[in-house]
């Protein structure tokens, strides 16, 4: 992995200096040959040059989360349809079992599990078919799949979004403004994303069209389908990229083998695709993608579940557009609620959890999946602000009572 | 509508403007000081999680919220102090690998970050909720002010606190350093003085005599924390 490569040529230079050439394997392997003084050293190169390298990507990647979570916040905050409850509230097909239709099991936790297992399922056939068609190299067909999806997202939930925003400012625009506004940002999305454009562009619209994603689930999922979809995929993420088998770890495999980058549209990437590609001299073990891969499904609808993946090297950090959605969600959802301190226990408890998710990373170095630990601190903390933290705040801001 | 925008902005910009200046010349410009913003921030978050099982648990003590900020003020400075040795011995266990002293987490700048997440969030959690109240319609008073409404006093209160919390974050990391009990023990009263003074408000005493007082001490804890830290106040008056 480039991890560890890019450390042994640290360590490499270190010892040159000291006029004492090692091959960098030897220092890790055969360390009886070696002065015990440059043992300590070597990893001196290596830790210093992960400490500064960790905390830069960390930050990396924190920026753009905090500003997705931000964004969905504001968004839900701002435009009223996304919290309100009182029209006939329609939800997506995937979730047969809500009480607006009339087939509920009469538990809301089992309404909730069918639907999170439907999701679930669906999601899983998704990577699968995704996977089969990279691994066959239907390349064509995936472009196409993902440039649909990302087309619908940025034409249709743009004008949708603009529409509310018109509505709640009460601010008078006509069709003909609206739909030029709408086909010059989706065109540019459409160009920067799956062609090329200034990195920050590129970055901009996958945080744009993750947001909308995580706004998609929050309004057509019902509550509790919600929390155990995103407990299930926290889950799921973990055995997607971990098992030997899974599919996430399938298809980062076959990327990395192939030396090829994962779709663009797929990944958040915190340096441009391409330099990677071209710096890199050695063309095995340069580049690690990661894995990710969200596929999203026409309408939509739940499609993406994305993956994450991030490895922290002088290439920069990659994570799945689906941890960006995924952490919104969870945020939004906290934004429903009215309540202010439940939105910033889960924002600071996601973004711990992130760090520690990239401290693992720093340590074992290799695609891990950045859901499970930020999920699950998230809705830990999402469950003790509402119904602890909540009321007893609310009681000292009435009094003014300051801790 | 519009017309309530400016309260509003006026009433964040109290709140949160010390905090964001202080964010910028500080913690912002390198990563691992965000990260460590972000963590303490966390650590702030886990002693209110306390408190509040506390309070959920011992049903008595719903009533009397005097009880609950003494159980609020002993976790937050228990978990202050397991915070400051945590960093202390990460920055260890990284001097120990690199033989070049890392300033990683170390000096009182971090100190002064470690403070600060400590004292945004507890303003955030105190304060957000009333503030997003003050771009609505109405207004709210306390019982003891008829005058002064609760978002100006609460953002008064809101930054005195942000600004005591950095002092007692140097403070405390000084007292651990140093091994000064005093040092520790006079932190952990003067934050609970503090918020007893807050209890006027529940009490039906205007709040203005409690932001006075916590600005009287805020006064003296800087001046002190400034001294002890061998600041100089002379380049502030420097001509350039």
């Amino acid at each position: 992995m480039s991890g560890i490569r890019m450390s042994s040529v640290a360590v490499t230079a270190e010892n040159c200096e000291n006029g004492e050439p090692q091959a960098p394997e030897e220092s890790h392997q055969g360390q009886a040959n070696i002065p015990e003084i440059v043992e300590p050293e070597d990893d001196d190169a290596e830790e210093q040059e992960m400490l500064k390298y960790g905390a830069k990507h960390v930050m990396m990647l924190i920026v753009p989360v905090s500003l997705c979570m931000i964004i969905v916040i504001f968004a839900i905050r701002i435009i009223t349809m996304y919290d309100q409850v009182s029209q006939p509230q329609v939800y997506l097909v995937y979730t047969p079992f809500n009480d607006q239709t009339k087939k509920t099991t009469g538990s809301p936790i089992s309404d909730a599990v069918l639907n999170m297992l439907i999701v679930l399922g669906l999601v899983i056939f998704m990577t699968c078919v995704l996977v089969l068609l990279y691994k066959y190299r239907c390349y064509k067909v995936i472009e196409g799949w993902l440039f649909l999806s990302s087309l619908i997202l940025l034409f249709m939930f743009t004008g949708l979004n603009l529409h509310e925003i018109v509505m709640r400012f009460n601010f008078a625009m006509d069709y003909i403004t609206i739909s030029l506004i709408v086909w010059n940002f989706g065109v540019m999305g459409i160009i920067s994303v799956h062609w090329k454009g200034p990195l920050i562009v590129q970055q901009g619209y996958l945080l744009i069209i993750s947001a909308m994603m995580a706004l998609v689930f929050i309004k057509y999922l019902p509550e509790w389908t919600l929390w155990f979809i995103l407990g299930g995929i926290a889950v799921y993420d973990l055995f997607a990229v971990l098992c030997p088998k899974g599919p996430l770890r399938i298809l980062v495999e076959t990327a990395e083998e192939r030396n090829e980058p994962i779709f663009p549209s797929l990944i958040y990437s915190s340096t441009m695709m391409w330099t990677i590609t071209m710096a890199e001299g050695d063309p095995v073990s340069s580049y690690n993608p990661l894995n990710s891969s969200s596929s999203s499904s026409a309408q939509g609808s739940p499609p993406a579940r994305p993956q994450p993946e991030m490895e922290p090297e002088e290439q920069g950090v990659k994570l799945g557009l689906g941890d960006f959605i995924f952490y919104s969600v969870l945020v939004g959802k906290a934004a429903t609620a009215d309540d202010w301190n439940t939105v910033m226990a889960c924002f600071v408890a996601i973004l711990i959890g992130l760090c520690l998710t990239l401290l693992i990373l720093a340590i074992v170095k290799k695609a891990l999946p950045a859901l499970p630990i930020s999920i699950f601190v998230g809705i830990i903390f999402y469950v003790c602000t509402r119904w602890c933290i909540k009321p007893m705040c609310d009681q000292m801001a009435l009094s003014q009572v300051y801790v | 509508m519009a017309v309530n925008w400016l309260p509003f902005i006026g009433c964040l910009s109290i709140a949160f403007g010390p905090s964001v200046t202080l964010f910028l010349c500080t913690a912002a410009k390198e990563a691992q000081g965000v990260i460590l913003l972000i963590t303490s921030a966390f650590f702030w978050l886990l002693s209110l999680l306390l408190t509040s099982l506390v309070w959920l648990a011992v049903v008595p003590l719903r009533k009397h919220l005097a009880l609950t900020l003494v159980f609020s003020v002993l976790f937050q400075e228990a978990l202050r102090v397991v915070f400051v040795l945590l960093v202390k011995k990460t920055d260890v266990a990284l001097s120990r690998i690199s033989r070049e002293t890392t300033d990683l987490f170390h000096g009182p700048r971090y100190s002064v970050i470690a403070g600060l997440g400590y004292g945004v969030m507890s303003a955030m959690f105190m304060y957000v909720n009333v503030l997003s109240e003050a771009s609505g319609p109405g207004t709210y008073y306390t019982p003891g002010s008829p005058s002064m409404p609760i978002f100006v006093s609460g953002a008064l209160q809101a930054s005195v606190m942000t600004g005591l919390h950095v002092c007692w974050g140097l403070l405390c990391s000084e007292g651990l350093e140093k091994r000064s009990w005093p040092l520790l023990a006079s932190v952990t009263l003067s934050h609970m003085l503090v918020s007893c003074l807050t209890l006027m408000n529940e009490a039906g005493i205007s709040p203005i005599y409690a932001i006075v007082c916590s600005y009287l001490i805020l006064a003296v804890i800087g001046t002190f924390t400034f001294k002890r830290f061998g600041g100089n106040i002379k380049p502030f008056f420097k001509i350039q």
